[in-house]
């Protein structure tokens, strides 16, 4: 089995996914038009005229 | 040998009590912030991204995290590490803030609610949904803080030398004073004071671990030499069903916690979200690269010389930490533990008070309660509750370890459906909540003791069944009011309309 410093491949792998992973697609994320459109359609939700409490 | 006790380490206390000193001046100075009950449970809901992204981590990180979590790794290995931090990741850093931190930031401000259980209230029509919750999250949230406390003051009585119940009652007055002051506004901010210093607390060890071995990877050598399944999936666990129940429960209970469902209350702007997801993602990668040296390099270190794994990062931080590791680490377990515990205070004091006092005992007996005396209540029952847990700490019964052992599991399984799912299923009835509830709280508490988690961590049957009663009961019980459906689902409600 292929190892590396005693991590076999499937942990390599898990980890690679984990770290860097997760980050990058958040940051591919963040910068997609569907997150534009998300954050617009909930800026629509509330305005000044609502007050709380 | 570590003992339970060591001499006291002046050094070392000199730093935290500097610590503790500035978190309390802090809290002092922004009481001015809080001005009524709804300003001490969610900040005015103008706390930004970057203190919503360190409160969340650090909230959802408790002494665990520097105590408990490289213990569980150093036996568990790197690929339930690794597991465990794709589930922190991707579940809790990213699909939690999209899926309910955008929507709840929004519709807690339509419903008014500054915690779980009025959301729920208003949400579901009931004051009995009210009541339940608030009851399960006190129950929980108490016994869960006094095992946070506990990790503090053994932490300090094994590092610093502080005997375990003046540690307590230290940590205690300084909680007291800039929670009792500042509410969740002030604790937003220290938090990320705290969110540095576990960082910093963490990678401290990591230098340490690296420097006695030689290495980063002869601390990984080391590690795998001493056990060579800790480099392996699913590795000592040898078991698929416990290595994934157990490594992932973390990310999915996250959804259904009220500590950390709260944070998005506060929220300054829904559209930060993507900041706070950003941060909280490179947080929680700084932690879980430097926490896996830790761990698998401390494995190899201490092999065969301690009793009990929990001693495993204090004994790397007295043995092979200098005084500024060793500061360092002290300041980080204060740190883990106190935003955890501030959190846990804040979520079952508001339960207390704003729940079941004000909102429950008070408003159904059509005694309103004036901005002045809401704040005044919410800082003596925070008091109160922050009093209970120091006596546990250092009373405490059988009773408590197990309730704070099944809290995390049990209030995910009970609120994760009505909460999460509720938040876009039109249907949800009260009915369907309640049921929810109810049998989520009461198959995770049965699976805790009857032992359960032998196979399967007992949050998992919880959740099936209260997703499951969930949606079947709402099929056939009378639909939510069209008010509450519009205030809830349709972006163009306002207020005024209603």
């Amino acid at each position: 089995m292929i190892t590396f410093h005693g991590f076999t491949l499937p942990a390599i792998i898990c980890w690679l996914v984990a770290f860097p992973g997760g980050l990058i697609t958040a940051l591919i994320f963040f910068n997609t038009r569907f997150w534009k459109n998300l954050n617009e359609y909930f800026s629509e939700w509330l305005d000044s005229d609502n007050e709380h409490f | 040998m570590l003992t339970d006790t060591a001499d006291i380490n002046w050094g070392s206390v000199s730093v935290m009590v500097a610590y503790l000193i500035l978190l309390a001046v802090i809290g002092w100075f922004l009481k001015n912030r809080v001005k009524s009950g709804n300003d001490f449970w969610s900040g005015g809901r103008n706390v930004g991204p970057v203190a919503t992204a360190f409160s969340f981590c650090a909230a959802y990180y408790s002494t665990a995290a520097v105590i408990g979590g490289p213990a569980i790794y150093a036996q568990y290995g790197a690929g339930y590490e690794a597991v465990e931090h794709i589930g922190n990741q991707f579940v809790s850093c990213f699909l939690m803030l999209i899926i309910l931190g955008m929507k709840m930031r929004v519709v807690s401000e339509r419903t008014g609610s500054v915690s779980l259980p009025g959301y729920l209230a208003v949400r579901y029509e009931s004051n009995a949904i009210r009541m339940i919750s608030a009851v399960i999250i006190a129950v929980m949230m108490i016994p869960y803080g006094v095992s946070c406390f506990k990790g503090i003051g053994t932490a300090m009585a094994v590092v610093a030398g502080i005997p375990y119940n003046i540690s307590i009652i230290i940590i205690a007055v300084v909680a007291l004073i800039y929670m009792v002051t500042s509410g969740y506004f002030g604790t937003a901010m220290i938090d990320v004071i705290h969110g540095f210093f576990i960082m910093f607390g963490i990678i401290a060890l990591g230098i340490a671990v690296i420097s006695a071995s030689g290495g980063i990877t002869q601390a990984l050598d080391l590690g795998t030499s001493a056990e060579p399944l800790l480099g392996d999936i699913p590795g000592p666990l040898d078991s698929w069903p416990l290595f994934l129940s157990f490594s992932l429960i973390w990310a999915f209970t996250g959804f259904g916690q009220p500590h950390l469902v709260t944070k998005f209350f506060a929220l300054k702007d829904s559209k930060t979200i993507s900041i706070v997801a950003i941060i909280s993602m490179i947080w929680c990668s700084v932690f879980a690269v430097f926490c896996t040296i830790t761990s698998i390099g401390g494995r190899g270190l201490f092999d065969g010389r301690l009793s009990d794994w929990d001693m495993l990062t204090p004994a790397i931080a007295y043995i092979h930490g200098n005084f500024l590791i060793q500061a360092l680490f002290l300041c980080s377990v204060v740190a883990a533990g106190l935003s955890t515990v501030a959190s846990l205070v804040l979520s079952a004091a508001s339960a207390i008070a704003k729940d079941l006092v004000e909102d429950g005992y008070m408003a159904a007996r059509n005694k309103p309660v004036s901005n002045k005396s809401t704040a005044a209540l919410s800082r003596i029952v925070t008091s109160i509750v922050i009093l209970i847990m120091v006596i546990l700490s250092i009373n405490p019964w059988d009773m408590v370890w197990q309730l704070s052992a099944m809290a995390a599991g049990t209030m995910g399984a009970a609120f994760v459906a009505p909460l999460t799912i509720g938040l876009y299923y039109k249907k949800a009835t009260r009915a369907g909540a309640l049921a929810s509830v109810i049998s989520g709280a009461v198959i995770t508490i049965a699976g805790y003791l009857i032992g359960l988690n032998g196979a399967v961590h007992p949050f998992m049957p919880g959740l099936i069944v209260s997703v499951i009663l969930f949606f079947s009961v709402s099929k056939f019980t009378s639909k939510p009011s069209d008010e509450v459906i519009a205030m809830c689902f349709d972006k163009n409600w306002r207020k005024k309309t209603v």
